[in-house]
Formats: structure tokens, sequence, C-alpha cells
């Protein structure tokens, strides 16, 4: 064996495939950890997935005209969107459900099941959720359909990586958004690779670090089934992803700053992008079209 | 709207968000028959198993009155735990419970046995990789002391083949080394792979 004691997992979650690594000695523990692990992305997962009629936020949604009482974690996820969208004058919205609806993402990725789209409000945006902090209500003004994919998944990432604290070091991949912590199973920081826009075997950078978050948001990994020209991330205020980027890589100390100020960044455009992850005060790398890479200072030193 | 402070007050939304959620007990709040119909989807038998999304939530909802401070994260010693998490960008945080003992020692005789490798016989060696998804085996060529192939000679993981070869090998003769690594914008794991690349270059140590 590689010198540290290692397991890795993969189930499939939040839309997308969740691989965990985690590094240590403790060998009867690890499978209880993982479980943990998995358990806590799970619960967000069933809270907040549009997908699913059932979920916490579906239910929230069937409800508008009157204050509802969330979970938590639906609560604070609405609440860093609202944040975010207004930080970004309404590029990044969670409500944008309806218009992914719309682009055919509707199929839900475990069961096949197609969601019945409900009557949605085409003028609902993130100013139509209002959000009371002392009895964690939420009011929505207009029927809409929440779409909180970014900033849920990595609300969760952040809990597993709360589960798996005291390990000599995991790795947590949703999809591509990554949380690393502590030493890799060489004992070594750990190593990251941006994958490459047009080409699934490639990566078209290489990072090292550990005790982070990095999220790419991009065009490449989800295609709408109606017109491939539409992404899953979508600038509500034109119905496409801003061209000229096609992803955006942020490094955060939390998983869901780094998926909230990505996908953000990444709704905002070419022209923007980085200067909203500078003014985050977080590392940025984006690529356009022409496989430009552009990236701000503080991203330089994770880059190999 | 100011720009300055984009920085302070999506980190401060962000750290209560983790914060507070922690602090909710969510762990506690399934049931364990809930947390076991959690199975591993198998990827490549049928569809996927994942059972009853949703029911969880009705767990937590159903527990909300009682589910504070009084549950915490089995891992967290304390509510301190999620501060921790917070400060974890500059320093890495030792656990109380950290298994690390053998962990040093081990991990300098790994460094010195890496270096040591930089030269290989030349020929080709081959290696296996396991976890409980399946197995990869490879073999490497070295020429003139130096990755110059490396082939995937059987695969049965849980995902395609195309996910890593010939990607994984190509960057292993790029890059002459048989790191592990994670992609971010991607999903597939390597560590399989690096594990087998591992075993068939210390057959090749010179």
């Amino acid at each position: 064996m590689i010198h540290k004691g290692h397991r890795e997992e993969t189930r499939l979650l939040m839309g997308t495939i969740v691989s965990i690594d985690i590094v240590g000695e403790n060998q009867n523990k690890l499978e209880e950890a993982m479980s943990s692990a998995f358990e806590a992305m799970g619960m967000v997962e069933a809270i907040c997935n549009r997908f699913d009629e059932h979920s916490a936020l579906r239910a929230l949604c069937r409800r508008p005209g009157e204050w509802v009482r969330v979970p938590d974690v639906l609560f604070e996820a609405l609440r860093v969107a609202r944040e975010l969208s207004e930080l970004t004058d309404g590029a990044f919205d969670p409500t944008v459900g309806a218009k992914l609806a719309c682009f055919g993402f509707t199929r839900h990725y475990v069961t096949g099941e197609m969601v019945a789209t409900p009557d949605t409000d085409p003028t609902a945006t993130f100013q139509d959720i209002s959000l009371d902090e002392t009895t964690r209500q939420v009011y929505l003004q207009k029927p809409m359909l929440l779409d909180l994919g970014a900033v849920a998944k990595g609300l969760a990432i952040d809990l597993a990586a709360g589960v798996l604290q005291g390990w000599d070091g995991f790795a947590i991949n949703a999809g591509g958004d990554v949380y690393v912590h502590g030493e890799d199973p060489l004992g070594e920081p750990w190593t990251i690779g941006i994958q490459h826009p047009d080409a699934k075997d490639k990566r078209i950078a290489w990072l090292r670090a550990t005790d982070i978050a990095v999220c790419t948001s991009g065009t490449y990994e989800r295609r709408s089934p109606v017109d491939p020209a539409v992404h899953h991330l979508l600038a509500t205020d034109r119905n496409t992803g801003e061209g000229g980027l096609v992803s955006c890589t942020v490094i955060a100390p939390l998983a869901v700053l780094a998926d909230a100020v990505s996908t953000a960044a990444f709704v905002l455009g070419e022209h923007r992008a980085l200067d909203f992850i500078e003014d985050a005060e977080l590392a940025g790398l984006c690529i356009n079209d022409q496989l430009q890479m552009q990236m701000n200072d503080a991203m330089r030193r994770y880059v190999l | 709207m100011d720009m300055a402070r984009i920085g302070k007050r999506l980190m401060a939304v962000c750290s209560v968000a983790v914060t507070t959620v922690y602090a909710a007990g969510y762990i506690y709040t399934m049931p364990s028959a809930q947390a076991s119909t959690n199975g591993i989807p198998n990827l490549s038998s049928g569809g996927p198993t994942q059972s009853t999304p949703g029911a969880a939530a009705k767990a937590y909802q159903s527990h909300q009155p009682t589910a504070n401070q009084q549950h915490k994260v089995p891992h967290q010693p304390g509510a301190s735990g999620s501060d921790k998490h917070k400060a974890s960008n500059s320093s890495t945080t030792t656990g109380q419970s950290k298994p690390k003992t053998a962990a040093k020692g081990t991990g300098k005789a790994v460094k010195k046995a890496k270096a040591a490798t930089a030269l290989y016989k030349d020929g080709v060696y081959t290696g296996v990789g396991n976890n409980a998804y399946g197995s990869l085996a490879l073999s490497v060529t070295i020429a003139k002391g130096r990755i110059a192939k490396v082939v995937i000679n059987q695969y049965s993981m849980h995902y395609p083949q195309s996910v890593i070869d010939p990607q994984l090998p190509e960057e292993a003769v790029k890059m002459q080394t048989w790191k592990i690594y994670l992609i971010s914008g991607a999903t597939a794991s390597t560590y399989n792979f690096a594990e087998a690349m591992y075993y068939a270059l210390q057959k090749a140590k010179a």
C-alpha cells in the first residue's frame, strides 16, 4: 500500500458523482467516518433538491404568499443565495429554476423521472424572496421554482468536511467541486487539476493546496438537451450564460463560498468575472472560449 | 453597492450558514434506518439504488423542536469544531482524536523511497490497484530509465474506462510520476491508477 490508511468511496448525490477520500491510520473508523460524511451530504440534498417533490425546497415553492418555516439548511442556503444575488445585481438568481426547466433540465438524475414543472410567475426574481431571521421563515411573493444547486452543493461539501475534521487528510469531490484537507495518501498537499474545457481527457492547469475548496463553474459538464448552446448555469436576465467565458475556478476557505463565487463570476461574464472574484478577496482563474487563461495574484501561488 | 465589502459580506454569510447548519445537529435527526438506506448506487449494473430522498427532510422537520445544541455531529468535539473549519485555510487543524502516531515515520520513509525511484530499470512491469468498487491492472514500460508507456490491461471500475483511459496513462508519461490527484470540474478518481503505478514502479526500481 501507499503509506497511509486510505479509503475512497463514490456515490450518486447532488445531481452528480460524489467521491470522498479519507486518509488516516485508524482503519476501524474509516468506514464510519465515510458513512457520516455521505449522510451529511445526503441530508442537504434531501432538503434542497429541486427535482424531488418531497424536498423542503419544493414544499416551500408550493406555498407562495405565506410565511413558511423551513429547515435551517434551506434557510441558510437561501440566505447565501439571496446575498449573492444582491452582490451581482441579479446576474446570479436562485429563481432560475423555472428557466432551467424550460431548457430541459427537468429529468431527475437518479430516478430518470421527469419533473412536473409547477406553475411559475416568469417575472419572479430573488427580490420576491423574503427571509425572517428570528422565526426562520421564508415568504415567496410569487410562484417560483427555486434552484439552490450551486449553494446547496457547497454547503453539503462543507458539512461533510466538518464531519471529517480530525483525520490526517481527506478530499471531497462533488462533480468537480473539491474540498481538500490535510495531506494526501502520500503525506503531501493535495494536487488538483483544472478540467480542460474542450477535452475531457486534459487538465488545463494544476494546483497544489490543502485546507481549501476549489470550485469550477463551466459550460462543459451539463448541456441542455433542448438547446445544446445552453448549459445549466444560466444568467437569468439574458437566458443564456454569458458568451466568452467557458469556465471559472475559485479557491476559498469554504466550499459554499467557492461555489457561490465561481457560479456568480461565471454568469457575470468574461469582462467582470475576475474583478468580482478579486472583490470577493478570493483566488480565481478564468478561461475564455479562445482558451486564454486569466488569473489573479492570489491564484498564482497555488498554480504548479 | 460597496464593492470593497463583497469579500467580507460573502465570507460572513457563508460562515454563518455552515456554522448554523452544524449546530442544528443534522446527523442525529436521521433515523438509523433511513441512514442505512442511503446505499451505494452501483453505476455499472442497472439503475442507481438510492432510495427515498425526501424522507430525511421529513425526519429532520419532525425532529426540529428538539434538534438543537445537544445533538452534535459525532466527530465534532464541541461547537468550536465549526470555527475550526472556518479557520482551516490558515493552518492544518488537529482534531483531538487524530490518529497520527505512526504516520510521521512512514511518511519520511516513503519520501526517501520516492527520491530513490528516480531511476528505473528498463523493462515492462505490471501493477494492480483495488478498492471496493473494482480493480485496475496496468503495465509500465521503462525505456532509458524513464516511464515510456503505460497501458491499462484490465479494468473493472464503477465508472467507464474512457473516463481515465488514455488520459491517465498519458499524464503519467508526461509527468514521469504516479501522483494521486483530484480534478476540479470533473469527477474521476485516480487512486486506483496511482496505486497500480506505484506497485509497477516499485518493481522497476533500479
